[in-house]
């Protein structure tokens, strides 16, 4: 048979449940107060805007090429010119 | 290409471990019914939810554990709450127990289950800087 | 006899809500099991293929927030020779009008429409559809005045139509205010579970991917032979949806086509949202739940999980029903499986929030998304369920009494945005 609760037990009782029913809440009210990840969170442009130009600058390598053009070099020089805009982002 | 997030394993190794845990807590004359119908719904959301994530399938049992001693600790506490209250205010509020305690209970499973997603986070992190 | 026809009730509710919870789950492991699959990131050398579009951008008294998009518009990476942007002032009383005029003297691919106050103050679909009236582009873009989306959305959105059998398309919304205050912080939660896990598990698996009214394409020809939007209806989104699907097409959700949004900020706000979102979306319920059980242009899978998409703003009302049946038969007699299925009720709360994803899609998408701490503010959740359940009431009551009086009354209740993500933008641009 359970023992009679005494007073004392009862407001022991009330205050273990509300600590209990804060710590439940702890972590929201811990983030909202001191917030580590309010965000917003990033979105990135992944498309940069060099890639039409590359693909220009590919299209006069292949017209050089016909006219016996240094291909190596002018590959080179498309590498160079695709990385460029980039940097200035 | 990215991390595998999909740990199909870990799912059901836990799977396994919460029937067994159900099994014994269902056997079990210490706990009462209440109890063992929301620990045995924390461990099927809480395997279902955490166990898939990628993190070490130690530190997912770890977590699954502690949840399980804080929820008998809780079903344990307010249940006595509940009793005081009864006798020091009535018989009804045996009822204000059935009709709170799930509430309160997903709260906790809900509150413990952010906390591991934390943990996992974290350890994701670690893992992909180590 | 009362406790078996509230037993017989509370069963089918509890059947219901173990639905929502099921096809919620489901779509939780379907983007875990998916994420590890990358999308090739779009450039402009891969594209193939390319439309003219016309980007819709409907206005109403946002002078706080229409230059920011515009100015936005014209950094866009596609093509300025085959688009146009097409802003429709719906009879702004501020300088809305003004600040799209002087944006479109410098940029001929903009074009401002102004609506007399006659015209004006009929809605979104009714401001949409004087917009179409002006457009050329083959792919109709809507973008609501308070966005701001990547450089190259519109490549990432268009990609899509090189398939025939997409009738359109939907981007992904993140909320931009976000550290504003705890009602930004909250619809956060709520669209980080609608589109990073919802919207994707639909799209992964073949159902019905819902079109948001905003960071949304349409081809203008299917648009035109479905008979444009329909004025009648607040969502008009989720209406052209479903016209979609009926009419034999697919929507695609493409997650890396991302746009901000300035979130509401205060719970009257709040309110006055959900408020429209949810009469819209019940009137659409009403409209085609009998249609989508008869189409034979969708499978099983996509029926069921139509039906249950057009009919989630009433679950709410359906939870706080079974709590209050459920107590009723609690007090009346307690049958042996009621305990069994008494927890229902409080995952079901948690399953019912704002976009309507539960607690673990929230969860789960915050994890995907990288994000460390922002999952703490799950339990707080709850509360905006609660305060969900008078809006969707109030929403239903009020839609029964306009349909029983035949009184259509819609207006632009139209959210109100302060500018306050403009601060956000100078850190978040890289471009």
């Amino acid at each position: 048979m359970i023992p009679s609760p005494t007073l004392t037990t009862f407001i022991m009782l009330v205050f273990g449940v509300s600590t209990f029913i804060f710590i439940m809440f702890l972590p929201a009210l811990l983030e909202l107060k001191k917030h580590k990840d309010a965000g917003p969170r990033l979105i990135m442009n992944d498309a940069p805007v060099m890639q039409p130009k590359m693909r220009e600058t590919v299209l006069i390598v292949n017209v050089e090429e016909e006219h016996g053009f240094d291909q190596m070099l002018g590959r080179k020089m498309a590498d160079v010119m695709a990385v460029l805009p980039n940097i200035e982002a | 290409m990215k991390e595998n997030e999909w740990r199909i394993d870990h799912l059901l190794f836990g799977f396994s471990i919460e029937a067994i845990a159900s099994y014994m807590l269902l056997s079990s004359s210490f706990v009462s019914s209440e109890s063992v119908y929301m620990l045995i719904i924390f461990n099927f959301l809480f395997v279902s939810l955490t166990f898939p994530l990628n993190g070490t399938l130690t530190r997912k049992i770890f977590m699954l554990l502690i949840g399980n001693i804080i929820g008998l600790f809780w079903n344990y506490l307010f249940s006595l709450f509940a009793y005081t209250l009864a006798y020091y205010l009535g018989e009804s509020f045996n009822t204000l127990y059935i009709i709170l305690s799930p509430f309160i209970n997903l709260i906790w499973i809900v509150s413990f289950w952010s906390i591991s997603l934390t943990a996992l986070t974290n350890s994701k992190k670690q893992k992909a800087g180590g | 006899m009362i406790t078996e026809i509230l037993e017989t009730l509370f069963l089918i509710l509890a059947t219901l809500m173990i639905a929502y919870l099921i096809r919620h789950y489901i779509f939780t492991l379907t983007v875990l099991k998916n994420h590890q699959k990358r999308e090739k990131a779009v450039t402009a050398g891969n594209i193939a293929y390319q439309p003219t579009v016309s980007i819709l951008i409907p206005a109403l008294n946002e002078e706080k927030v229409i230059g920011r998009i515009l100015q936005r518009m014209t950094e866009l990476t596609y093509p300025k020779d085959k688009m146009e942007i097409i802003v429709i002032d719906d009879a702004s009383t501020d300088d809305t009008g003004k600040i799209a005029e002087q944006c479109s003297k410098t940029h001929s691919y903009i074009k401002v429409i102004h609506r007399s106050e006659k015209e004006g103050g009929r809605g979104k679909a009714s401001t949409l559809n004087a917009g179409l009236k002006h457009a050329q582009g083959e792919i109709i873009l809507c973008f609501d005045v308070d966005y701001y989306p990547q450089r190259d959305i519109l490549e990432k959105l268009t990609k899509e139509f090189a398939d025939p059998k997409v009738g359109a398309v939907q981007g992904r919304v993140t909320v931009l205010n976000e550290p504003q205050n705890i009602v930004t912080r909250l619809v956060t939660l709520e669209r980080i579970g609608g589109y990073r896990v919802d919207q994707q598990a639909r799209d992964n698996l073949g159902l019905i991917t819902q079109l948001g009214g905003t960071v949304a394409g349409i081809r203008r020809d299917l648009l035109e032979s479905l008979g444009r939007w329909d004025e009648s209806i607040l969502a008009e989104d989720t209406d052209i949806t479903f016209r979609v699907y009926l009419a034999g097409y697919k929507i695609r959700y493409v997650n890396e086509a991302e746009c901000y949004e300035e979130a509401v900020e205060s719970w009257r706000a709040y309110w006055k949202q959900r408020y429209r979102w949810a009469k819209g979306h019940m009137q659409c319920a009403f409209k085609h739940s009998l249609k989508v059980l008869k189409s034979d242009n969708l499978r099983f899978r996509e029926k069921v999980d139509g039906l249950l998409l057009l009919n989630v703003y009433f679950m709410p009302i359906l939870v706080l029903l079974s709590w209050i049946i459920s107590v009723l038969l609690f007090f009346l007699k307690s049958p042996q499986w009621f305990g069994m299925f008494w927890a229902l009720i409080p995952i079901s709360l948690y399953s019912c929030v704002g976009n309507f994803a539960p607690f673990f899609e929230v969860g789960i998408g915050a994890y995907l998304d990288g994000r460390t701490r922002a999952h703490w503010l799950i339990p707080l959740l709850i509360f905006t369920f609660l305060y969900n359940i008078p809006i969707c009431t109030k929403a239903f009551v009020d839609l029964l009494i306009s349909k029983t009086s035949r009184k259509n009354y819609y207006y632009w209740d139209k959210t109100i945005h302060l500018g306050n993500g403009n601060s956000y933008i100078m850190n978040q641009d890289k471009s």
